[in-house]
């Protein structure tokens, strides 16, 4: 896909910042969701916040065609298939009992979602006991093993795209902890162990199983019993794992939502402390802005896809140029040229990946030292064992000493000094909200910020436009500054203050969150896109989460502690007031300036002018006395005031 | 002169105290000449000296006075000469009086410009401060300064007062610094002047302002705390990133006499449709279209205008929360400032009163903005106030972006408490970092180094110098950054002098390993150098052997790492070290991850050999070092490990060199007895066998010798889908439910079912047939298959011949590790590569047509007969898998192609002698099968029946 050309005029420097912003598309990602829909998925597992019960199967459905939609927006090139097992009817390549892989129109069973599949799935519900049905399938005196089926028919559903260059995984869904519980001696055993077999077949073949086991209200899930052979864990890895599990449904939800996204990074790097210490990080992209997705340009008869080719052609002699390496900057007069290579060169500065240069306290860290999203440093032993623990200690010592590293990160396009803040992990009863690790801040330098609060100059866009509008004076000394000279800043009282405090307690959102809204104008275009892949005919309605909430503001104590707010700051009579100041200082000067031409204008006998050709002896400024006093435009070359005149004079 | 060109004088202090830091101050001034000369070319620049020897100025000659000062240059429209006048300054001998050059400096703009060109008019003061000032004919010292100031204020100047300190010389005299200091603050309370103070050459570069940007608003209008209460605010940015310049593509084309030229190159956009790339589609006939999964949703911009959000320009206030719930990393974007309207007295109240209050109560208020009509985004952020601490500069807020939901992404990581104890540091190796975190300081308060601030851009910096030095020398090399600027990429040797100790407390305290499984080509990185770094060739050139750099470089004479290429000498060497006992424990550690290595990343056993040699290096360590358990364990587990990865071929290869477990009689310590150790080398080769002797005792007809044989199964692992048969653990029943292969050494047709039972992990009865001696002809076979065709398979009751058949009935029967992928193109082109060997090659080519064509044809037909069908077949696979086969056939999967094509190949080289070079996907594909365990015992002479004469 091609982005709009408009877009890409950037040189190569350019590109290879866009690299921040864009992950790499190679690390694709094949995903089948296995989902469990016995009988037991069915009961209730809690209750929502209108005390409706939901059952886990909607949980985990809910959940999955909202990931589905993430995926869709972010990750358009990753390819899913759904497949139920422990039902009814079966549907799969292999022919299996209990196996039923769910799919849509015009889609393979592995593909990338589309907007069909989202929405039938979200659905499936209401036909799912009709049409798919759930059942039991690993009873006594059967020899059915639909766990085994299943991890089969998913292992058959990934066997597109080679292990290396894609990401193949298996999520389960299951609240059963133990699913040959039902049978037992021999058969037991023997499911069992063909089971674990199976999954180890599938690992092998370089695709990873992961379990989402739900906890049922009455039990909690026991990973002991089956799961942790089969997942491979043990030891230290079975104490980190947990089942999902929440008070609330809600949290439920949430944690399931954060496992089914697998961690990317985005390179590894080595962070070298001190001379003889290096040690290795990984680095993720936690905090990225979501873009609508890029433009492709189509053939509006065909809807065919255009290709955007791009010649470069020389501006001197119009000859088509093929390689290009050099680049030139205009400077003293010449043109100096540079290759590519001295480009890159120049911004070399650095040995490593990221040096260490040294401490602050966070007070140094001013909240206008920013640029850019941070990003996330998570340590690993993968290349240099004993990296974690170096990484760990310091982590403690600086959440502890209350500092942040200085660091010079010298990556090959974009070299910057930048801050190390360490993150203690945060988490609630939904799990881990901030994981544990640094964040590197990437740090403006001296000529990036700019001084505006001392800024004194007028400021020159809008002198332009006032000059404009008062053509005809010298624009009042019009010195606007922020810093006054030879005098003191208006500075709040104490009371003042304490009207201020009082109106911040009143408006305090105690549990603001960075997650609570999402982008009004990413889902709008969207559910617009949405609509138009399904043919629907209305545009759906997004409800702006962003607005501030009226309702809350109109409450009695609110609107006192506003208005004491206001009296205290603006006066008893601000409203009056301020509606003649904001009006009559605008409009008075213009009164004056209309005032002005009109009595100017009368010094000249306009017709006869016109009559004689002689407007065009006249200036700009006097021309536009005329105009002005006239109430019509005053813009444009001479020529179109002189037409714009004989117009209004009817010659 | 034009409303945005600004005329700048530089009132340079050259006096003694100045000296080591003049070199400095020329590059920073040449620098902001360099910047003017490419951004602001119609910008005047005027320099004058103080602290000179020689005196030479206006005022002197008007009215007498103001010695020690010089006129560099007039001020003057910026130009090359500039930089090389700034590039030579002299080095004074007099103290300087910064007042006398402000008063000079104040003069000549005043000539120059009179009261015009308002707020355009700067005075640069670079000096240190340390000499008292000369005392005023009349009143004190500051009424002179309030003077100064009102003439400054009335002709709209604006001064720049940086007093560079750092390193005081011996000379200098706190009393008079601080009157000084005193005297240059005052100016910043009665003027519009700034005083900033830095304190070290670094800080120095990043001081004065480079580059003249005029601060554009991106917003004037409302704050909106409700709809009733409303403060005016003038919104600017607050940082906003120099860029590296773009630089134009260059285009050599235009011939050198045009002096002309331009030389740039134009782009030209051409839209061509995908499926027709002769077609351009003109601009009319385009239209926009959104991706939605694989969808692509045609939309014209009208259209889309009807239905996209549009929301209001507005700023709204969405409430205050505590500053706690906002992180810092969840800050978006390049930083906003929010000042009340200027000239707004209540404005500037509400924001003061607000900011105040959220600063004592730690507390941020969250805003909604829409900054421009008609633009769709809105942007949720966070106000923090901004609490001046300048009695003229009133308080405001600082803003900064917040993420979206779909911004972020929720990635889980371990607790650090959840991570196993040898990831977490002991109270000493806290207590290291800890005083690391404390000492590395960068901080202390009115000694911060490297401030954003006063920073500059070290690559900016790199590349103005490159292009001044370019524009005198074309070919000039990029050049080196100097100690300055590597202050800023690198930690400052001197700060690290300093704190040697605790550096070298933290490096003792934790030990780093290279984990040498990992590929060299991946620790690629740690040889990254800077350019122009001058740390000499020498240490530049990092070698294989030390590639341990990052790690831990203790010596490099000594051998502290067992190297790839030298194993055995390294580890001697290493084992003979007595300065540490660790590196006995560390040399057997390498050794036995070098081993491991060896037989992991063995192609066909070629690395074997050294394995071996390594393993008895390390057998005769083990026993010098009286630590045998060491070796006893890791060969035993070596044994077990390689028979679980398929690679028996090693424990076969050590078998032969008779390496085996130490003995007591060795090492005392040994728990291995004499015959434990002989039995170990059985043990290897009855494992290796036991499943084959097991299996073939019931099949009387084979000598037991000829059993050199085959599935090298994993473990006991060999699934198959019958697994309740086999409950008792033992994995080879009875001989009548186990599938029977009626198989011929030589036969192609059986070697790929033989090939395909291996890759299903399939274990059978070998049945030989000797197809020499007629043996398809005996009765009891022609009751398998009247055809006398082998092979013939028997499963149960089931008896299946023809080869095809038998793998399309092992697919379906036996499904795991299948052969026919799912996707129905790729299936089908498997059935038909397997139809093009079993129909159009192999038939035409078999024992009895060759004999068929020697008779009636000619012995000498017999050859070139087989030849070109044998052509015609390949090229036809050529054709059929060149676009798509990956690893293997039809991909990066083993697939029914492979089975087929493999053994084909095979026959056609082995047999027939034939030229496969024609053939350079086939061939690939083969070489892919070849190496695969499950073809190597399907080998014809790895047969129990195979005889080779």
């Amino acid at each position: 896909m091609d982005l709009d050309p408009e877009g890409v005029f950037g040189d190569d420097e350019e590109e290879l910042e866009d690299d921040f912003f864009q992950e790499r598309v190679a690390t694709k990602e094949l995903v089948v969701y296995l989902i469990d829909a016995s009988p037991k998925m069915f009961s209730p597992a809690g209750k929502l916040e209108n005390q409706e019960e939901e059952s886990y199967f909607h949980t985990v459905v809910s959940c999955i065609s909202q990931s589905l939609k993430t995926l869709i927006i972010n990750r358009s090139y990753d390819e899913v298939a759904i497949c139920f097992f422990n039902t009814r009817e079966k549907k799969n390549m292999q022919d299996l009992n209990g196996v039923f892989v769910f799919n849509v129109a015009e889609r393979e069973c592995l593909d990338k979602p589309t907007a069909r599949l989202i929405k039938e799935f979200s659905h499936i519900e209401e036909q799912f006991m009709g049409e798919i049905g759930s059942q039991y399938q690993i009873i006594p005196g059967n020899r059915e093993n639909s766990l085994y089926n299943a991890i089969w028919v998913a292992q058959g559903l990934l066997r597109k795209g080679s292990a290396k260059t894609v990401d193949k995984r298996i999520l389960l869904f299951t609240n059963e902890d133990d699913p040959f519980g039902s049978v037992s001696g021999a058969a037991k055993i023997d499911m069992t162990r063909t089971t674990l077999q199976r999954a180890k077949d599938a690992q092998d073949l370089g695709i990873s199983i992961e379990l989402l086991p739900l906890n049922r209200s009455d039990e909690e899930f026991n990973v002991a019993l089956f799961y942790a052979d089969l997942l491979g864990l043990d030891g230290d890895n079975l104490t980190q794992f947990m089942p999902v599990a929440g008070e609330k449904l809600d949290d439920m939800k949430d944690q399931l939502r954060k496992r089914m996204f697998k961690k990317r990074k985005v390179r590894r790097i080595t962070f070298s402390v001190a001379d003889s210490i290096s040690i290795e990080l990984n680095t993720f992209a936690l905090i990225r802005p979501t873009l609508p997705g890029a433009i492709t340009w189509l053939d509006s008869i065909t809807n065919v896809p255009l290709e955007i080719q791009n010649s470069f052609i020389c501006a001197d002699t119009g000859a088509l140029l093929q390689g290009h390496t050099k680049r030139f900057h205009p400077y003293k007069n010449k043109n100096i040229k540079f290759s590519v290579e001295e480009l890159l060169e120049v911004k070399r500065v650095s040995t490593g990946h990221l040096r260490l240069l040294g401490f602050k306290p966070l007070s140094c860290l001013k909240d206008y030292y920013n640029l850019k999203p941070s990003t996330f440093l998570f340590p690993s032993d993968k290349e240099i064992i004993g990296s974690t623990r170096i990484f760990i200690a310091l982590h403690r010592s600086m959440l502890r000493l209350q500092r942040f590293a200085v660091a010079f990160y010298g990556s090959s396009s974009h070299p910057q000094m930048v801050a190390l803040i360490a993150q203690d992990e945060i988490s609630n009863s939904s799990g881990q909200v901030e994981p544990p690790g640094m964040h590197m801040i990437y740090l403006p330098y001296s000529d990036d910020i700019r001084k505006i609060e001392e800024v004194r100059e007028i400021i020159l866009g809008s002198v332009n436009f006032l000059l404009m509008l008062s053509f005809a004076y010298e624009i009042h000394n019009y010195t606007q500054v922020h810093m006054n000279v030879d005098s003191v800043a208006p500075r709040a009282t104490d009371d003042q203050i304490q009207k201020a405090t009082a109106l911040l307690k009143r408006l305090d959102l105690k549990d603001f969150s960075v997650y609570q809204f999402a982008n009004p104008s990413l889902q709008r275009h969207y559910a617009v896109l949405e609509a138009l892949a399904l043919d629907e005919d209305e545009m759906p309605d997004i409800k702006d989460e962003t607005l501030p909430d009226e309702e809350g503001m109109a409450r009695p104590k609110i609107v006192n502690a506003l208005e004491e707010f206001k009296v205290s700051v603006y006066g008893e009579n601000y409203d009056e007031d301020y509606m003649e100041i904001s009006v009559s200082e605008a409009s008075k000067k213009r009164k004056d300036i209309v005032e002005n031409a009109v009595k100017e204008c009368a010094n000249y006998n306009w017709a006869d002018l016109a009559d004689n050709g002689k407007l065009k002896d006249l200036t700009v400024v006097e021309l536009k006395y005329y105009l002005t006093a006239h109430n019509l435009p005053v813009t444009g070359k001479k020529e179109a005031l002189i037409n714009r005149i004989l117009t209004h004079l009817g010659k | 002169m034009a409303r945005n060109k600004e005329a700048l004088l530089l009132l340079i202090d050259v006096s003694p105290s100045m000296h080591n830091l003049l070199t400095e101050v020329e590059r920073v001034c040449s620098m902001l000449i360099e910047k003017k000369l490419i951004y602001s070319k119609s910008d005047e620049v005027g320099v004058i000296l103080f602290g000179t020897d020689e005196t030479n100025n206006d005022l002197t000659k008007e009215v007498g006075g103001y010695e020690h000062i010089v006129v560099l240059q007039q001020i003057k429209v910026v130009d090359e000469d500039t930089i090389e006048t700034l590039q030579k300054l002299p080095r004074g001998t007099s103290p300087g009086d910064f007042l006398d050059a402000i008063v000079v400096g104040m003069d000549m703009l005043i000539k120059k410009f009179g009261p015009t060109n308002k707020g355009k008019k700067r005075l640069c003061l670079l000096t240190s401060a340390q000499y008292r000032i000369k005392e005023p004919y009349e009143g004190t010292k500051e009424d002179q300064i309030d003077m100064i100031s009102a003439q400054m204020n009335a002709n709209g100047m604006k001064l720049e007062c940086i007093i560079v300190r750092g390193k005081l010389t011996g000379d200098a005299n706190r009393r008079i610094m601080d009157e000084n200091d005193l005297l240059l603050n005052r100016f910043s309370k009665k003027s519009c002047a700034k005083t900033i103070y830095v304190e070290s050459p670094t800080s120095l570069l990043g001081a004065i302002r480079t580059r003249n940007i005029s601060p554009v608003t991106i917003f004037r209008g409302d704050l909106e705390l409700s709809p009733r209460m409303k403060i005016k605010v003038w919104v600017y940015k607050k940082t906003s990133e120099e860029r590296f310049p773009r630089l134009k593509k260059y285009s050599d084309k235009a011939p050198p006499t045009d002096r002309f030229a331009t030389h740039e190159v134009k782009v030209d956009y051409e839209y061509r449709r995908v499926d027709d790339p002769s077609k351009v589609v003109p601009p009319e006939q385009r239209i926009k279209g959104y991706r939605y999964g694989p969808q692509v949703i045609p939309i014209s911009s009208a259209e889309w205008d009807a239905v996209k959000f549009k929301p209001e320009r507005s700023v709204k206030l969405l409430g205050f929360t505590d500053s706690s719930n906002i992180l810092r990393h969840y800050y978006m974007r390049d930083v906003n400032i929010f000042i009340a309207e200027p000239g707004n007295t209540r404005a500037i109240l509400a924001v003061s009163a607000l900011a105040r209050a959220m600063q004592d109560m730690n507390k941020v208020a969250i805003l909604r903005c829409v900054w421009r009509h008609g633009q769709g985004n809105v942007v949720v952020g966070v106000l923090t106030p901004n609490v001046s601490h300048r009695d003229n500069i009133p308080d405001s807020f600082y803003f900064n972006v917040l993420p979206f939901a779909e911004d972020i992404r929720e990635f889980q990581f371990p607790s650090f408490k959840y991570l196993p104890s040898s990831c977490q540091p002991n109270a000493q190796q806290q207590k290291a970092a800890d005083s690391l975190v404390k000492m590395l300081d960068l901080g202390s308060p009115g000694k911060e180094v490297l401030q954003p601030d006063l920073t500059p851009n070290p690559i900016l910096e790199r590349f103005y110098c490159f292009l001044e030095l370019k524009s005198k020398q074309p070919d000039a090399t990029v050049p080196l950054l100097d100690n300055t600027l590597k202050l800023i990429t690198e930690p400052d040797p001197e700060l690290l002098s300093q704190n040697k100790s605790f550096i070298d407390e933290f490096s003792k305290q934790f030990e780093l390993m290279e984990n040498i499984k990992i590929k060299k080509s991946s620790r690629r990185l740690w040889r990254e150098k800077p350019s122009g770094s001058n740390e000499g060739e020498g240490a530049g050139d990092v070698s294989d052997a030390q590639a341990v750099e990052s790690t831990k470089n203790e010596s490099a004479v000594k051998v502290d790492k067992i190297g790839d290429l030298t194993p055995v000498q390294d580890f001697e060497a290493m084992m003979s070290r007595r300065d540490s006992t660790e590196w006995v424990n560390k040399a057997i550690k390498d050794m036995k991850n070098i081993i491991f290595d060896l037989v992991e990343n063995s192609y066909e056993g070629d690395t074997y050999q050294k394995a071996v040699e390594c393993l008895i290096a390390f057998r005769k360590g083990c026993i010098l070092e009286q630590e045998p358990k060491q070796f006893n364990d890791f060969l035993r587990h070596l044994c077990k490990f390689c028979r679980k990865k398929d690679l028996s071929s090693f424990c076969e290869f050590l078998t032969s060199k008779q390496i085996t477990l130490i003995t007591k009689t060795e090492a005392v310590d040994s728990d291995a007895t004499e015959e434990e150790a002989r039995s170990f080398l059985v043990k290897i080769d009855h494992i290796r066998r036991s499943k084959v002797v097991g299996r073939l005792e019931a099949t009387t007809s084979l000598p037991r010798a000829s059993v050199l044989l085959l599935p090298i199964f994993s473990n006991s692992c060999a699934m198959d889908s019958r697994p309740h048969q086999d409950t008792s653990g033992s994995f080879f029943s009875s001989s009548s439910d186990k599938l029977q292969l009626y198989s011929y050494w030589q036969s192609s047709c059986s070697w790929r079912v033989r090939f395909a039972l291996n890759l299903k992990r399939l274990p059978y009865e070998y049945k030989a047939v000797n197809l020499s001696k007629g043996e398809q002809f005996s009765p009891e076979f022609e009751r398998l298959n009247p055809l006398h065709f082998v092979p013939v398979l028997v499963d149960g009751d089931l008896v299946v011949s023809d080869s095809f058949a038998i793998l399309l009935y092992l697919e379906e029967k036996y499904p795991q590790n299948a052969l026919l992928p799912v996707d129905a193109k790729c299936r089908a082109v498997n059935l038909q590569a397997a139809s093009i060997v079993t129909s159009s090659m192999q038939p035409l080519h078999m024992l009895s047509v060759l004999k068929y064509i020697e008779e009636k044809v000619g012995p000498e037909e017999r050859q070139s007969w087989a030849e070109y069908h044998i052509g015609k077949g390949f090229a036809a696979l050529e054709k059929l898998l060149k676009d798509f086969a990956g690893r293997y056939a039809t991909g990066d999967e083993i697939c029914m192609a492979d089975v087929f094509l493999a053994p084909q190949i095979s026959v056609a080289v082995m047999r027939f002698k034939f030229d496969m070079s024609k053939f350079p996907t086939l061939c690939r594909i083969y070489e892919a099968n070849k190496v695969l365990p499950a073809f190597q015992a399907s080998l014809p002479e790895r047969q129990p029946d195979a005889s080779i004469d």
